[in-house]
């Protein structure tokens, strides 16, 4: 039951002082700069961007500044302004195959051109504090001139004759959370919406889980990439299609192997798919792996465990709304606990039997 | 350059390239705006591993402006990445000049082929610099086997 509260004006307004003061902290150091969010904490930053669902890299900046950090809080933010604006129109599909990599691992089978491009990656690096982060200017040296190499895409791996064709699209224009009331069973648009922007702990723990025995997946990683893909929108003033951003995404590709069974189910590779916008391999990985579980019905299977079972982890991805219903208890509950402690008493008064 | 190509080049520019651009071909145009600079948003779709349904991922942030050159044009649009004004009202001016005669629009269309230009190399100097990491794992079994 939800009951209105009034009163405190004069304690909200101190208490914002005094979050102005915490969020500022020690005056004597200098005052950080979103830009310098962005730029230096660009992993938050693209937390926060894919959880929101909406990609600008300065606002996000300054939201985790007005949030002291807090990703969840400063999704709050974004999600808020988001919906100040109204919406311009629907991209083309992204051509992820035309982005310039710059992190590419394909891990099934050896690339036969280029290898592997680690890129900035903490993959291979010792987990030791480095105490020369704690001077003042830790820039790098710029790179040596290097030689100009043409984007390629991925080769066509040997296998792919065995991997399942893709299904196309419904005969509708995509799901869009964001608008539309959900649907049960929820397809795969629509569950990939919800995944892209779903809390990051909540993914990773419950794909984690679905490796560790409530899912039986197993997957490999086909593909990760990271790079700028170019955001392409029809213009009506021009008639023409033309590229208005640039946009840096995390795609995740699994691949997981499919027994089947029966003349329509052969044994084949199938996929799991992960896109987040920024630099997200955790997540998009994540990803990748749930979207493999939830397909687990159109795949022939059952649904056994809480990681295939799409209300379940739509209903409980979206960290807002987790956020929400948790902390909403800080608030006064007077009424509805003297509702509670009248009802005890009563049932303790009444004549045993 | 087709104007999508050069809506594209100034959308992509730094903002401090076009101040350059504006103050070297000396603008002064007067204009008129037929929609002000207006942040708003463009939901991005991709399909999924490539070949699968097409899906929402979430929506990038952008500014929109169009400009009309006074008194009788031509008009100008500019998209341009994020919350940024001044960058989406001098991208539209500049995309209107580019479509008007005389030495100003000559020079303006020349920078903004030159905005391609730096653009596309700073693309690929990142790219180039990735590729520096680029690595050709081997396995023990695959080279015994070779």
């Amino acid at each position: 039951m939800f009951t209105a509260i009034q009163g405190g004006a004069a304690a909200i307004q101190e208490a914002a002082r005094l979050l102005a003061r915490r969020r500022r902290g020690n005056p004597a150091l200098p005052v950080l700069a979103p830009a310098q969010i962005t730029e230096q904490l660009g992993l938050a930053t693209a937390r926060v961007m894919a959880e929101a669902g909406l990609y600008a890299p300065l606002l996000a900046g300054l939201a985790l500044k007005q949030a002291q950090g807090d990703a969840v809080e400063a999704v709050f933010l974004l999600r808020a302004f988001r919906a100040t604006l109204d919406r311009l129109g629907t991209s083309l599909p992204l051509d992820l195959d035309a982005m310039p990599a710059e992190r590419a691992l394909a891990t099934v089978e050896r690339p036969d051109k280029g290898g592997q491009i680690l890129g900035a990656t903490y993959d291979f690096s010792h987990r030791l504090l480095d105490f020369a982060l704690l001077e003042s200017d830790d820039s790098p040296d710029d790179p040596a001139a290097t030689m100009t190499i043409a984007a390629s895409p991925p080769p066509l791996p040997s296998y792919a004759a065995l991997v399942e064709a893709g299904h196309g699209s419904p005969d509708r224009p995509p799901f869009d959370i964001t608008a539309q009331a959900p649907t049960l069973p929820p397809e795969r648009d629509q569950r990939l919406q919800a995944l892209a922007r779903g809390e990051e702990g909540f993914l990773a723990g419950v794909a984690y889980s679905s490796l560790r025995g409530y899912g039986r997946s197993h997957p490999y990683l086909e593909r990760l990439r990271i790079g700028f893909v170019a955001l392409r929108i029809y213009v009506p003033e021009l008639g023409d299609v033309a590229v208005v951003a640039e946009v840096e995404v995390t795609e995740a590709v699994t691949i997981h192997t499919h027994l089947g069974g029966g003349p329509d189910n052969p044994p084949r590779f199938v996929r799991g798919y992960g896109l987040a916008f920024g630099r997200n391999e955790r997540r998009a990985v994540a990803m990748a792996i749930l979207d493999h579980a939830l397909r687990v019905e159109e795949l022939g299977g059952t649904v056994q465990y809480p990681a295939q079972d799409a209300v379940f982890v739509l209903a409980h991805a979206d960290g807002l709304d987790a956020a929400g219903l948790v902390q909403h208890f800080k608030l006064p509950h007077h009424v509805d606990f003297q509702a509670e402690l009248q009802m005890i008493r009563r049932l303790r008064d009444a004549p045993p039997g | 350059m087709t104007r999508a190509e050069r809506l594209s080049a100034l959308a992509l520019a730094q903002p401090a390239e076009l101040d350059r651009l504006w103050t070297e071909a000396g603008i002064n145009a007067a204009y008129a705006f037929l929609a002000a600079p207006t942040c708003t948003a463009v939901m991005a779709q991709a399909h999924a591993a490539g070949d699968g349904p097409l899906f929402n991922l979430g929506e990038v942030v952008v500014t929109r402006c169009v400009v009309r050159l006074l008194p009788d044009g031509p008009d100008g649009v500019a998209i341009v990445p994020g919350r940024a004004r001044r960058h989406a009202v001098r991208a539209a001016v500049l995309e209107a000049l580019a479509r008007s005669d005389g030495a100003v629009a000559q020079m303006v269309r020349a920078g903004i082929a030159a905005l391609q230009e730096a653009h596309a190399t700073r693309t690929a100097a990142r790219v180039a610099e990735a590729a520096r990491s680029a690595a050709a794992f081997g396995t023990l079994l695959s080279e015994a086997g070779a």
